[in-house]
């Protein structure tokens, strides 16, 4: 009867080795943060439209928050493996797209020119430091980059100066940009205790403890 | 011949010298600029002097390492553009640059090859394009 019921509860406890996905979404609290629309100039209009939509508070009705960045703090080993297709950066109808875009650290970043005219991209890290600065004249042109550091990296068109996107590159794997329903998914999180982060360029940063939950994990920004 | 002699000998060391008596020599011109600086979106009150700068290095950049520490860096397309004045740098995420303009006209301003005149007004700029 000892063995028994030690069977039972080795057969009950949770593997302590156990990885598990974490999943959520991550959303602002009403009121939300209205469209921004950005003014283009006359003589850019012919190409571009003479409205852009501002890529950096694309919330839904619901108040998900898509392109935010969610990652656990803590140190884990940097990814080793390289992505099965290079992360892609195009510039179409004026902006880019995605806005913000995960590159692993020392693979490259496939920025194309979907449109017919010329683009000037530049990217800078987060001191400021500007990386590069190339001529994009041709449609269907490919500039392939790599990002060899982790960090955060904005990356801007020259001539057309409301475009520009986020590249990040993680420090490890666990980090994941949302999408337009607000989620994201870290996959083969370890069980234990380590703290989930968000970070949105408009809205800011949030942290919460995360512990092997089941169940979507709620990130919600307060309203601005 | 005498008084030529004595001329020559009083006012030759002075032609030759690194300063003269009124600031000024053909071996070392220095120029009064005056250089304002608006934070714009800093938040910082404006700021305004008058500088001494010799003719050949006076650029708009130039002018306004001497009134404040200014940070050089490419921004664009060459290291001799300004990147930070006051401790204000430029915010390629936010779309904040620096902007120069002299004596109100900032098309065709380059801050390290405009050459720049006594009495000229150098007005750097931090501001904040939309996107």
């Amino acid at each position: 009867m000892p063995f028994l019921l030690l069977l039972i509860f080795f057969l009950l406890s949770p593997d302590p080795a156990a990885a598990y996905n974490l999943k959520g979404r991550v959303r602002v609290l009403p009121p939300l943060p209205a469209p921004e629309p950005v003014a283009v100039n006359a003589d850019q209009a012919g190409e571009c439209g003479s409205v852009i939509t501002a890529p950096a508070l694309r919330i839904s009705a619901e108040g998900f928050v898509q392109d935010a960045v969610v990652y656990l703090e803590e140190d884990f080993p940097p990814p080793s493996e390289p992505p099965a297709v290079p992360a892609v950066l195009d510039q179409k109808n004026c902006v880019f797209s995605p806005h913000v875009v995960l590159v692993l650290p020392g693979s490259a970043v496939e920025i194309r020119n979907s449109d017919g005219f010329l683009h000037n991209v530049r990217a800078f890290d987060s001191k400021a430091v500007m990386l590069f600065n190339e001529a994009m004249p041709r449609q269907n042109q490919i500039l392939k980059k790599i990002f060899s550091e982790p960090g955060r990296f904005t990356v801007r068109c020259g001539i057309h100066r409301w475009m520009y996107a986020i590249v990040v590159v993680p420090k490890h794997r666990y980090y994941a940009v949302t999408d337009g329903g607000g989620r994201f998914a870290l996959k083969d999180v370890p069980a234990g205790n380590f703290t989930l982060a968000v970070w949105h360029e408009r809205l800011g940063e949030l942290r919460r403890p995360v512990d092997g939950q089941t169940g979507e994990i709620d990130l919600i920004f307060p309203s601005k | 011949m005498e008084a030529l002699l004595v001329a020559l000998l009083v006012a030759g060391p002075q032609m030759t010298a690194g300063n003269s008596a009124a600031g000024m020599t053909v071996a070392r011109q220095i120029i009064p600029v005056t250089v304002r600086v608006e934070f714009g979106p800093a938040n910082l009150p404006a700021f305004e002097t008058v500088v001494r700068l010799p003719r050949k290095d006076a650029t708009p950049g130039e002018a306004v390492r001497q009134a404040l520490p200014a940070e050089k860096g490419a921004v664009c397309c060459h290291p001799e553009e300004i990147k930070g004045i006051g401790g204000v740098s430029v915010d390629p995420l936010n779309n904040r640059w620096w902007r120069v303009a002299v004596n109100g006209e900032s098309k065709r301003v380059s801050p390290h090859k405009t050459r720049l005149k006594a009495g000229d007004v150098v007005l750097w700029t931090y501001f904040q394009e939309a996107q």
